[in-house]
């Protein structure tokens, strides 16, 4: 039995989760654009307190909220490392703040959406099918892998394998990369095993499911609040609204 | 009427190497065949065939009346259910019920029609409390009771079923030999294990590449150059009651069930003497 941590595990004990997953997706969307394009610190803090605030009322658990950002932080910190580098300690704090804010907007999308209504989302907006397919394949093809590697290491393990003693040891390295390689052959042989299936129970390109999306007025105040901060964060950026920290 | 239908069929992977040679058989409406044979034997690949996904490299397959072609695999497809050997192959969508409506689904029946029958396919196999669990946090044997689910939910006139009981524990098989004893379709089981075989099915093939025996039962197990070639064993309570014919001279056939075991005891040893 797998226990693995799924992106979307406390969905359906989140206040957002009952919302259209249309709407959330456009107004994330929108949002994260805008976000890209401040160049003032004040805008993007507006924005960042507005999606920290539905994170606290989204009812998700903070911890599974943090975990999901520190595996993003490495690559958030590694960009402002070089802006800090190439154009100064501010323009890597505003690249900093930018790319957390539109990570923990798209996070709280993605934690409060199950994520095979996800991808109806975006099949509802005209993403190709070919393109849904791709995402839902790789997401259900990354906890397999997972499990591959587990048993893989466990088998090593078992067999007297122990970690190279540092980065450079020739062994371990041979280990590691035969390891790779057995991975990606078992991995394509379950990808056309579970093709195989697929097509046994009548797949013809689209994974399709009943239960159409509907969007109704709590909805409409979502997309509102989305707006309205987003419209604040823009006149903050213009200089409409004057306010320095 | 034959349900399926395989005449002088080759099948030759990518690589060269032929899994199956000249193999010609037919199986009847509702009839029950077991398939054994050792590992690499082409078991899987011919029930591939017989599934609608692999094409004979030569050969012609007739699967419900529609001849195996590539442009008619699809139709094929529509009326048999192949039940894989790993459930993790087959088991793709986010939830249980979710899962069991896939081919009902595909197959455009109506909201209302597949609801019934992922209620029904979730009543027979006894996964009715699972319905909105995540499959791949099940246990091995709940996973195939799911992917059971997902055939039966199609109702395909054949079920083919790939190793249904291997690693399953000594509960998760009784419960799954249950699901498939009150079935009514043509059923075609890949399996080593001969004791499930005699419980499910009445007629035997023995593969190795080739067909190497078929027919019933009572034939095969007396068949020991079959038996040796396909590395099939019996199980334990056969081969105890043919030492014990052997020990003490009685003449019986080898009992294929527990049942038939005992029958064999209370009339060659234990019930005669009693009644003497």
């Amino acid at each position: 039995m797998s226990h693995h941590t799924e992106i979307d595990q406390y969905a359906k004990g989140s206040t957002l989760f009952g919302f259209d997953p249309r709407v959330k997706l456009i107004c994330t969307i929108v949002f994260v654009v805008a976000v890209a394009m401040f160049r003032q610190i004040e805008a993007i803090i507006v924005a960042g307190i507005f999606v920290l605030g539905l994170v606290l009322a989204s009812r998700i658990p903070l911890k599974h909220f943090a975990i999901n950002y520190a595996m993003a932080l490495v690559f958030i910190a590694f960009a402002a490392f070089t802006m800090l580098i190439t154009s100064g300690p501010e323009n890597a704090l505003l690249i900093f703040l930018r790319i957390s804010v539109s990570v923990m907007a798209l996070l709280l999308l993605v934690t409060t959406t199950p994520f095979f209504k996800m991808i109806k989302a975006f099949r509802a907006l005209h993403m190709p099918k070919l393109l849904a397919n791709m995402i839902m394949f790789t997401y259900r093809f990354i906890f397999l892998l997972i499990d591959e590697m587990e048993r893989m290491r466990l088998a090593r393990k078992a067999r007297g394998y122990s970690r190279g003693k540092n980065l450079l040891d020739k062994k371990a390295f041979e280990t590691i990369s035969a390891t790779i390689g057995m991975v990606f052959v078992r991995s394509n042989i379950r990808a056309n095993n579970i093709y195989d299936a697929l097509l046994s129970r009548g797949y013809t390109g689209e994974i399709k499911s009943f239960g159409k999306l509907k969007a109704g007025p709590r909805d409409a105040i979502l997309a509102l609040a989305f707006g309205l901060v987003t419209l604040i964060s823009i006149m903050v950026e213009m200089g409409v609204v004057q306010w320095t920290i | 009427m034959d349900d399926l239908k395989l005449v002088d069929v080759y099948y030759t992977y990518d690589d060269g190497r032929n899994a199956l040679e000249d193999l010609s058989f037919s199986i009847r409406r509702g009839e029950r065949v077991a398939l054994v044979g050792p590992n690499g034997a082409g078991k899987s690949t011919l029930l591939y065939i017989l599934a609608g996904l692999f094409i004979p490299t030569k050969g012609t397959a007739e699967i419900m009346g529609v001849r195996l072609t590539k442009k008619d695999a699809a139709l094929a497809r529509k009326n048999v259910g192949l039940l894989f050997q790993d459930p993790d192959d087959q088991i793709f969508m986010p939830t249980v019920s979710e899962d069991v409506a896939f081919g009902p689904i595909n197959m455009g029946f109506d909201e209302s029609e597949v609801n019934r029958r992922v209620d029904e396919a979730l009543r027979m196999t006894g996964m009715g409390a699972y319905r909105e669990r995540v499959p791949h946090h099940l246990s091995l044997g709940e996973k195939k009771r799911v992917a059971m689910a997902g055939l039966l939910a199609m109702s395909p006139g054949v079920l083919l079923l790939d190793e249904p009981t291997a690693n399953l524990d000594p509960q998760g098989r009784r419960d799954l030999i249950n699901v498939l004893q009150e079935r009514k379709e043509t059923i075609v089981i890949a399996t080593h294990d001969l004791s499930v075989a005699f419980h499910l099915t009445d007629r035997v093939i023995v593969l190795k590449t080739k067909l190497q025996y078929d027919g019933t039962y009572s034939g095969l197990v007396q068949n020991e150059e079959v038996l040796q070639d396909a590395r099939l064993e019996l199980p334990s309570f056969s081969r105890l009651m043919q030492m014990w014919a052997r020990e003490t001279g009685k003449e019986f056939p080898p009992p294929l069930t527990v049942n038939e075991a005992l029958n064999v005891l209370k009339d060659k040893y234990c019930c005669r003497d009693h009644r003497h």
